[in-house]
């Protein structure tokens, strides 16, 4: 059976993130915040200091956090891609929106409702929920420009064969009219759109913690999506199941 | 030294005066430049003296002659007066004594006696607008100039920013669609050798090159002299040390700039400049901009006059009809993101108490519902 089939009472839970998602997960977002300083030292460089060169290598230390922990990042997210292919059905979530799915989008409309406000109790999701996998999707994909942006203005440096093979990008940005430092914009770009990304994210989560049907930041620590036990929709459905049960009973 | 049907370089350098240690000096000099192996000095000089010399004719579109003055000013050192010598120009504009018909004429001739073996460098570049007529040289369009010489030559080097990538004039709006060499010439191989001015050095290693090898030396992916455009301004810049340091100018004749701190902060676009200012430099050698304290301006990159301030590494982008710097729109998408989160969150929140106290409504109902139905059970 499919495991987004797969509907659990209550007090129940499901297996949903493996290993490997559950520690690329955390890697990235490790990689994220170290790149997101680190890259804002870099754009904004810290107090100029004083002293002999020949021992002082501090700006060269933060650039190199940033190409090492852009690095991980570029290897974690080709990983993650292969895994897509032996991981189980939430590991491809991100990958593929079905979004062609009349369930998938009636799921979607739901969420936008639940987060308007307008539906009184979310749906439970086994995997991520529509709206979530959709902007899920997109950040995967700024992920992986962001990384082809960033080995591309790295390439820039190197004659290596790694080097080499990101030239396309700075070619890129001549022939759309404009030169290397275009690429360095369009990785400031990404960056903005995975700041909101993140914001939200984190927003998001703690949210659906609190007041969603299932957990959220437990299942990406242990794996385990379980549906809470005492939910507090649910006393609508026990009041309108015993007012059912009354009106029968006339 | 044994009469020849042709013309050498070296013979042309001796007739001008160049000594043969300072001639010397300058193939040693240039196959540094090249990057090629000590020992092959030897070849390059051994080319220079025996093979024919290489004619250059030299024509400028819609330029501001800064490339010639540039050129003309150059001088090694060690070789005073050699690169222009080197280059041995068939035809010049600005140089040649004749005006007129007579350098129509001389252009011509140029041509035609030189033909599918000269070098054609190209300075400025040729605007399309209303037909051509923004540049007019000898009473026609100087693009069918632009054609005529192009068509015999052996190859055609676009020399400075204007004709690599438009430079000035074709920046934005670029009222004259001024439209640089590359695109225009399909059938010639054509070399940028992009800079505003370019490196005058670079024009006779290239000479020097083309003599040696019988070949053309090889572009990089957009079609500039690899050996020169190689790296970044800022991978051979003079104050990278205090780059890595964090060494940095703060402000223009602050204590940094007094010692040669790093430019960065002041909008330095060295780090995604390709030249080589660092290494030939400029004026017989004695500095380049960043070294002289000023930021490099990116001249020669493509569409460097678009880039926003000169002082700033940040780009301007449109937005909703004006510029404003990446950074500005950055800082307005998350605060933007920011207050919604936050406005979001607290609507959340009464959603969420409102809702738990339905809910302890609820179960404040049943209790007392279950207490009446307890009592009425009892009751019977
Ligand atoms: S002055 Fe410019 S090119 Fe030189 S190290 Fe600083 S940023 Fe790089």
């Amino acid at each position: 059976m499919n495991i987004l089939d797969i509907k659990p009472k209550p007090g129940q839970g499901v297996y949903v993130y493996e290993f490997p998602v559950r520690a690329w997960h955390w890697t990235i977002a490790a990689c994220i915040f170290t790149l997101f300083v680190s890259g804002f030292c870099i754009a904004h460089p810290p107090q100029s200091l004083t002293g002999d060169p020949t021992r002082i290598f501090h700006f060269g230390h933060i650039i190199m956090t940033h190409y090492i922990a852009g690095m991980i990042l570029a290897i974690a997210m080709l990983c993650r891609l292969v895994w897509a292919f032996f991981g189980n059905a939430v590991s491809r979530q991100i990958f593929i929106v079905p979004f062609w799915r009349k369930s998938w989008r009636d799921g979607f409309v739901g969420d936008i409702k639940w987060y308007l406000f307008i539906n009184k109790k979310p749906d439970i999701n086994m995997g991520h929920n529509p709206l979530a996998q959709a902007a899920m999707f997109l950040a995967v994909l700024c992920m992986f420009y962001m990384c082809f942006t960033g080995l591309g203005v790295y390439s820039a440096k190197g004659y290596s064969a790694l080097s080499r093979s990101f030239h396309f990008m700075e070619n890129l940005a001549y022939n759309l009219g404009g030169n290397g430092i275009d690429l360095v914009l369009w990785h400031r770009m990404g960056m903005i759109f995975l700041v909101a990304f993140v914001m939200i994210h984190v927003y998001m989560v703690i949210r659906e913690e609190i007041m969603g049907r299932t957990t959220m930041i437990s299942t990406m620590t242990n794996g385990v999506r379980m549906v809470k036990a005492t939910l507090m929709q649910d006393w609508r459905d026990v009041r309108a199941e015993a007012e059912g049960r009354e009106g029968q009973a006339k | 030294m044994a009469k020849r049907a042709f013309e050498t370089h070296y013979d042309r350098l001796r007739n001008n005066g160049v000594s043969r240690r300072d001639f010397l000096k300058f193939c040693s000099m240039t196959a540094a430049w090249l990057g090629l192996a000590p020992a092959l000095a030897t070849n390059i000089a051994h080319a220079l003296e025996t093979k024919p010399r290489l004619p250059v004719i030299w024509i400028e579109g819609l330029s501001c002659t800064c490339c010639t003055e540039s050129f003309i000013r150059s001088s090694h050192p060690l070789a005073k007066d050699i690169i222009l010598n080197m280059i041995s120009l068939d035809y010049n504009d600005t140089l040649m004594a004749a005006a007129g018909f007579q350098a129509q004429d001389a252009f011509e001739n140029a041509v035609l006696a030189n033909a599918g073996n000269y070098i054609l460098a190209v300075e400025g570049n040729a605007p399309f607008g209303n037909d051509g007529m923004y540049c007019i040289d000898g009473g026609r369009p100087w693009l069918r100039r632009l054609e005529a010489g192009a068509k015999h030559a052996k190859a055609v080097v676009a020399w400075g920013t204007c004709a690599s990538w438009g430079c000035i004039q074709a920046a934005r709006p670029n009222p004259t669609d001024a439209t640089p060499i590359a695109h225009i010439i399909h059938d010639k191989p054509v070399i940028k050798i992009p800079g505003c001015p370019p490196i005058p050095e670079v024009m006779s290693a290239l000479v020097s090159y083309v003599v040696t090898f019988d070949r053309l030396p090889n572009v990089d992916a957009q079609g500039r002299f690899a050996a020169f455009y190689g790296q970044h301004v800022h991978d051979q810049c003079v104050r990278r040390a205090h780059f890595d340091a964090g060494e940095f100018v703060e402000e223009w004749d602050d204590d940094g700039a007094k010692k040669g701190y790093c430019l960065y902060k002041m909008g330095c676009k060295g780090p995604t400049t390709y030249n080589a200012c660092p290494n030939t430099r400029w004026n017989d050698g004695v500095s380049y901009p960043i070294e002289s304290g000023h930021p490099c301006l990116g001249c020669s990159e493509q569409d460097f006059f678009d880039q926003g301030s000169f002082y700033s590494r940040i780009k301007d982008i449109p937005t909703l009809g004006t510029m404003a710097t990446a950074e500005a729109v950055a800082a307005g998408v998350a605060g933007t993101v920011a207050v919604g989160v936050a406005i979001h969150a607290a609507t959340s929140c009464a959603f969420h108490l409102h809702e738990k106290k339905l809910k302890e409504q609820a179960v404040e109902e049943a209790k007392i519902e279950a207490g009446v139905q307890e009592e009425n059970r009892k009751d019977k």
